[in-house]
């Protein structure tokens, strides 16, 4: 009988590890084969942001080589043009009678605002100058560049010390900027514009406000200028952030962390 | 006689936790949440009945068991799956019935042999609820997926019961002792049976 109560053990037990190891395999597969679902999804997700920020990046690249492109040939071609025709009239004043020369005065004049003019957007157009130039440097020269139209009243304030931020993201980041003066021109119907930089201990916090007719968030889509901005913020990792209502003007604030730089 | 109150303290957590969480549970937990309170009457109306209706009262509650089961497998499975419950079904009550009728007064001798049928079926059900679930998006979490857990119970302890409870009548006729310490065995699957249901109701979240 013993003999026999062994045997039923052995088979009993037996089976049932047998069994209950095939389940706890089964098991573990499922549960790992899951893991391996989602590591492969996640590879591929991050592979994907990859080639987003590649071509962003890319695409970002070719737009910078155009500009300064741009900016070579207006300084060294239309800008020298200009500066030529100047010296022609300059020279002219030199011999002709006085009603004469009061036309020549002011056309002088003109021609040193084209040339003033034409200097101030091909450096904006300039990869290298803007790189050169700390951040604060070139929002004034927009700013200067808006007061002269006389159409807007301009405010730039500085707060707080100023940390390093490498070049390639203050280039992007004075694009952004430039974007939003460009949309303030282009569709606010502002009179003023004011550009506040905040940096504290962890980030800098620009804002940028105008007293425009303001636009619905809700109603109006996303136009080509906040695209280019909100993937101009994604490829340096800072935040962007747009506010406004109708009829009180636009605020946009764009925070970049310092540990990011 | 302690791993009995143990058995029935996991019951009535898994009822209270199940009642406390009730919004985060699915359709099929809900269901399931009934299968335990059937549970827990059962258990504790067989502590009150002497032998041969224990065994009565078992026979009774395996066909119950696969019902309910049924029904929550039916909650939580895709259409295409439900051949299968029905299959499932037939199968088994036929099983029962050829069984009862080849072993005069089956129901209430301690032979559980249908439990053996009952297992296979869930065993199967289990089955098809992990190939469902490897098909779901990836986004779906295991860990709190309640049914997840539920189904990885009823993989472990109906495939690790099924010869204890097949040879359970073969044994008690040879060695009653040996038969005893093998309903130890039993008993500790059913408290991981239970532990594994009580993580599934305290972590279950609904998943869309």
């Amino acid at each position: 009988m013993p003999q026999q109560t062994n045997e039923i053990l052995v088979t009993i037990l037996g089976g049932t590890a047998i069994l209950l190891f095939f389940a706890l395999t089964l098991i573990f597969l499922i549960v790992l084969y899951r893991k391996k679902q989602r590591e492969y999804y996640d590879q591929r997700l991050k592979l994907e942001e990859e080639f987003r920020q590649e071509l962003l990046q890319a695409q970002l690249e070719a737009q910078e080589s155009t500009f300064h492109s741009l900016s070579q040939e207006l300084h060294d071609n239309i800008g020298q043009v200009l500066s030529l025709a100047k010296l022609n009239i300059s020279l002219i004043a030199m011999n002709d009678q006085e009603p004469i020369r009061e036309h020549v005065t002011q056309t002088k004049e003109l021609l040193n605002t084209a040339i003033n003019d034409l200097r101030d957007i091909s450096k904006t157009l300039n990869t290298d100058y803007v790189k050169e130039k700390n951040l604060e440097e070139s929002i004034l020269r927009e700013l200067d560049m808006l007061k002269r139209t006389r159409k807007f009243e301009t405010d730039f304030e500085t707060r707080g010390t100023a940390f390093t931020i490498s070049p390639e993201r203050r280039l992007i980041l004075y694009r952004m900027i430039q974007e939003c003066l460009n949309n303030t021109v282009k569709h606010a119907g502002a009179t003023h514009v004011a550009i506040k930089m905040d940096y504290t201990d962890t980030a800098l916090n620009i804002s940028v406000r105008d007293n425009g007719n303001g636009f619905d968030m809700q109603q109006t889509g996303k136009g080509v200028g906040i695209l280019n901005m909100e993937h101009r913020s994604k490829l340096i990792g800072c935040t962007l952030s747009i506010t406004s209502t109708p009829g009180k003007g636009t605020q946009i604030g764009i925070t970049v962390n310092s540990g990011d730089q | 006689m302690s791993l009995w109150y143990l058995y029935i303290l996991l019951l009535c957590g898994n009822i209270a936790v199940g009642i406390i969480r009730r919004k985060h549970l699915g359709p099929a937990l809900k269901v399931m949440l009934g299968i335990i309170i059937t549970v827990l009457v059962t258990e504790v109306t067989k502590r009150q009945l002497k032998a041969p209706y224990i065994a009565l009262v078992d026979h009774l509650y395996f066909i119950g068991e696969l019902l309910l089961l049924l029904v929550y497998y039916h909650v939580l499975l895709a259409r295409n799956k439900r051949k299968l419950l029905y299959a499932g079904l037939v199968f088994f009550l036929t099983a029962v019935f050829v069984l009862s009728l080849a072993t005069p007064g089956y129901l209430w001798q301690n032979n559980y042999i249908d439990f053996v049928f009952l297992a296979v079926c869930v065993s199967v059900w289990s089955g098809c609820f992990f190939y469902e679930l490897l098909q779901k998006p990836i986004q779906h979490s295991l860990k709190s997926d309640g049914n997840f857990w539920i189904n990885c119970s009823n993989f472990l302890y109906y495939p690790g019961t099924v010869l204890l409870f097949g040879y359970s009548a073969y044994i008690e006729h040879v060695n009653p002792a040996f038969s005893h310490s093998l309903n130890i065995m039993s008993n500790m699957m059913n408290l991981v049976l239970y532990l594994l249901y009580l993580v599934a109701f305290a972590i279950a979240r609904k998943q869309y």
